[in-house]
């Protein structure tokens, strides 16, 4: 059967089809697709390097090839007994302490390795945190320099950031220069490190000690705040007390004007610096706070401002009695602008608080009703309907303002209408005649 | 013999074809993808995509080899900074599910006691996320084949809570089957986390009682945070006091079992004022301030009462139980009231001496001078720093270099000088725990 083809066949035809089955062959012959040249990134493995085990329900029956890292505590402790296995109990503060005292620097640093290689991405627990920063200061006094040698050495990471941050944190307790010099040596030394907390507290400490002093001024303190870190994050020290006279619209702008140029927040800022204001001169903060939510997008953000500063100054100064009684003006006569701030940003007591002052039951009702709509996200929408003057102005209110979802959601609960002085039959009356409209 | 040239033709050919079809490049490195997950899941032929990435390197912490992170590393410097949350966003959600597993190993890598930071993490959840969506086979795979550790658990717990959002039972398993492979997991978190889904959707339950919500704080491992948060509306009738002792009974924990309660006692107030305070008394006088709680106190009776009936009305019942109550209870209102609340107290005492004592005491305890001035006279005041020098220490201090600064309290550096003992200053002791003075 073959021969006779064959003999009629002629050899480029053969040739041709041999080529081709070859080739199809040689191609499918299995081997390693690092072999083959795919070499550039490794991260996808083909499916060939068998590892037998019987895929579970949510398991998929792919066969998985590849070996990770030892990185389990169990085996690790199995392989070599570390240093921890002899840390006392956490209970028990005093063998702790000497029991760290008695540790070489070599153990030291076995013990810093094995408590920084047990680390997951969720990091230390606070002891095991204090264990660490115990054990660096141990190491700083039995012998410095060794410790800076051994931190020299570390790759740059989470470890060595903390690590470095908290030694050179405390070290800037005693002498901040020399916290200060060190921190710029590690960073030429190694540029990945992040020192920016370290710095940053460096220049809070040096601007709680400006703010101490009698007269200091706005540029001073300007100066000061604009060497911090900058990014999305802002966290500060409350002062309470400022400088008699200080400037404080040429600092809150000068922090605004920053923000304008890289559209980011200082890392540190006193959070309590309009409050300070509103209490020295209420209106001239109050003009600013106003001026600010109306420019803000061009003009720059600052952190930590609200009228919630104003209501703290105010009261502080004269009581809430006094504050509440003025919002209330605010709310009743000031322009649109001003009076949507003060609401928007207000507490619902302080809400409560200024309806009160106001005699005209329709003007308080619709600061209720404001205060609905627009305000924080821990409103208490239900307590503020019920205080609304009458039956009839809250289903206004509910129908008119808060929808069909939101009386659909509360329908499912019998209990909730009468809570507000309302029956489920009142309400989908006042829903029929408006759906009738 | 005519078929002998097509014969070796033929055999030449194949010895050719296939040495060339062997040394032929395979695909491309990008492997076809499995994106419809559940039925190839179930094929071994369609799972093929497989990630072979170095994983999280722990041993590569002090003085061990840092070869391999160089690879894992290589995806963070094409991911955007931390702080462009849209940006990295968008990165993420154009990421190949190939290069998940070097991105999630390069974030966790050398995280260091502190963990990684919050926008790291987020990337993490994201990148979990994003890889669940479009191989939720491969990513369990990737996660078995880990080997058992903190890094491990970290991702597994974010997978699982993720999961639970939109398929709880699917992540019930789920938690079963990775406890099953690694029996030290505390997966008390992830469990927690299914029983406060089931808390926040039984509180928005119409007619819930107290004994059906403390059922299912008991299930709590009391290990892990609160993950509740304010709740519109008690339901009406809810008996506060039964499930506050319940969960009072239950004990502080590591946790915040209590988290969930600071609005529900503020939602008491709101009822029955008088019936909140008396409880949160009582506990007080029990067990100390807080009764036992980390998450509530007075302020939050105090913002009940105020929410309801007003601040001025708050004020007036405050003072007058200032006025009333034993040394504990006062002090723990003082202590507890915001600046504003204390103001709007003392604003109502019909004492001016319990009034004058307060604002002297408060105003040292709360570090304002405004205060200080405010409710006594100047010989007063004096009094109040003769009696206590070192609880005045940081404002004699201040007062010295600051030569405005007694002028805010009415008084004169001289003044007060007067009235000072002449042994040396002695500043409070530092606390051995948070190395500054406790005044």
């Amino acid at each position: 059967m073959i021969k006779t083809p064959l003999t009629w066949l002629p050899p480029l035809t053969v040739g041709v089809v041999c080529l081709a089955a070859g080739l199809l062959a040689g191609y499918s012959l299995p081997r390693s697709r690092q072999a083959a040249g795919e070499k550039d990134k490794a991260t996808h493995v083909a499916a060939v390097h068998a590892e037998a085990k019987a895929p579970t329900s949510d398991q998929p029956k792919a066969k998985y090839a590849f070996t990770f890292p030892k990185t389990s505590p169990n085996a690790k402790k199995q392989a070599t007994p570390g240093v921890l296995q002899s840390l006392p109990p956490a209970a028990n503060q005093q063998a702790r302490q000497e029991w760290l005292q008695s540790l070489t620097p070599d153990n030291l640093a076995k013990l810093l390795e094995e408590l920084c290689q047990s680390a997951g991405p969720s990091g230390l627990d606070y002891k095991a945190k204090g264990l660490v920063n115990n054990a660096l200061r141990e190491w700083w006094q039995k012998d410095s320099n060794g410790l800076l040698a051994w931190l020299g050495k570390l790759p740059s990471g989470g470890s060595k950031n903390y690590l470095l941050n908290n030694l050179l944190q405390w070290l800037a307790g005693q002498d901040s220069q020399k916290a200060l010099a060190l921190a710029e040596s590690f960073k030429a030394q190694d540029p990945e490190w992040d020192s920016s907390k370290l710095l940053n507290r460096l220049v809070d400490r040096e601007a709680q000690a400006a703010w101490e002093k009698p007269g200091v001024t706005a540029e001073e303190m300007l100066a000061i705040y604009s060497r911090a870190g900058r990014g999305r994050n802002c966290t500060g020290v409350h002062r309470r007390t400022y400088p008699l006279d200080f400037d404080y619209r040429k600092f809150l702008d000068g922090m605004a004007s920053l923000n304008r140029q890289d559209g980011k927040s200082p890392a540190i800022m006193p959070p309590d610096i309009l409050d300070a204001w509103a209490k020295a001169d209420p209106e001239a903060a109050i003009r600013w706070l106003v001026d600010y939510e109306e420019n803000k997008s061009t003009k720059g953000e600052v952190p930590f401002v609200d009228w919630q500063d104003i209501v703290g100054g105010v009261t502080a100064r004269s009581g809430p009695r006094a504050y509440h009684q003025w919002a209330a003006t605010i709310v009743t006569q000031s322009d649109a602008k001003l009076r949507d701030l003060v609401i928007r940003q207000s507490r619902d007591a302080d809400i409560v608080g200024i309806a009160q002052q106001i005699g005209n039951a329709a003007q308080r009702d619709q600061v209720f009703v404001s205060a609905i709509q627009n305000g924080f996200y821990s409103r208490d929408e239900i307590n503020l309907l019920g205080l609304i003057s009458t039956p009839k102005a809250r289903l206004e209110v509910i129908v008119d303002k808060l929808g069909s979802a939101w009386i659909e959601q509360r329908n499912a609960d019998p209990a909730f209408w009468p809570r507000l002085g309302l029956t489920k039959e009142q309400v989908d009356a006042v829903v029929a005649k408006r759906d009738s409209r | 013999m005519r078929w002998a040239p097509s014969i070796t033709t033929g055999i030449a050919c194949l010895i050719l074809g296939f040495v060339a079809g062997y040394f032929l490049p395979l695909q491309s490195k990008h492997l076809p993808r499995d994106t419809n997950t559940s039925p190839k899941a179930q094929n071994p032929a369609n799972t093929k995509p497989v990630y072979a990435s170095t994983f999280p390197n722990s041993s590569s912490v002090p003085g061990s080899g840092m070869a391999a992170e160089s690879s894992s590393r290589d995806i963070l410097r094409s991911l955007p900074a931390a702080d462009d949350y849209k940006a990295r966003s968008e990165w993420l959600d154009k990421l190949p599910a190939d290069d998940f597993p070097q991105l999630i190993a390069a974030l966790c890598e050398n995280p260091g006691p502190d963990g990684i930071s919050r926008e790291d993490s987020y990337a993490v959840e994201s990148a979990l996320e994003n890889w669940w969506e479009k191989d939720s086979a491969g990513l369990l795979a990737w996660l078995r084949k880990m080997p058992n550790g903190a890094t491990k658990r970290y991702l597994v717990s974010e997978l699982i809570e993720d999961v639970a959002r939109n398929d709880r039972p699917r992540a019930k398993a789920m938690a079963s089957s990775f406890k099953a492979a690694d029996p030290e997991w505390d997966n008390s978190g992830v469990l927690d986390s299914f029983a406060w889904e089931e808390i926040n959707e039984a509180w928005k339950k119409p007619g819930v009682t107290a004994e059906k919500m403390l059922g299912l704080y008991k299930s709590l491992s009391g290990k892990s945070d609160a993950q509740t948060y304010h709740t519109e509306s008690c339901p009406a009738g809810f008996d506060f006091r039964t499930f506050l002792d319940g969960v009072d009974e239950l004990g502080e924990g590591k946790d915040g079992r209590w988290a969930g309660t600071w609005s529900l006692i503020s939602a008491w107030a709101k009822e029955d004022p008088q019936a909140a305070a008396s409880w949160y008394i009582e506990k007080t006088n029990e067990a100390g301030q807080g009764g036992g709680s980390r998450f509530m106190g007075w302020r939050q009776i105090a913002e009940g009462v105020s929410e309801r009936n007003g601040p001025q009305a708050y004020h007036q019942w405050a003072a007058g139980m200032v006025a009333q109550s034993g040394d504990k209870v006062r002090q723990m209102i003082l202590d507890e009231s915001s600046d504003e609340d204390l103001a709007g107290i003392m604003e109502n005492m019909a004492d001016p001496a319990l009034r004058t004592d307060i604002s002297l005491e408060q105003a040292v305890r709360r570090q304002d001078i405004d205060l200080f001035a405010m409710f006594s006279t100047p010989e007063q005041r004096l009094g109040a720093i003769a009696n206590d020098p070192r609880g005045f220490y940081r404002w004699i201090q201040k007062g010295k270099s600051d030569p405005s600064f007694w002028p805010r309290a009415g008084l004169t550096a001289e003044q007060v000088a007067a009235v000072l003992p002449e042994t040396p200053d002695t500043p409070p002791p530092i606390c051995p725990h948070c190395q500054t003075a406790h005044y």
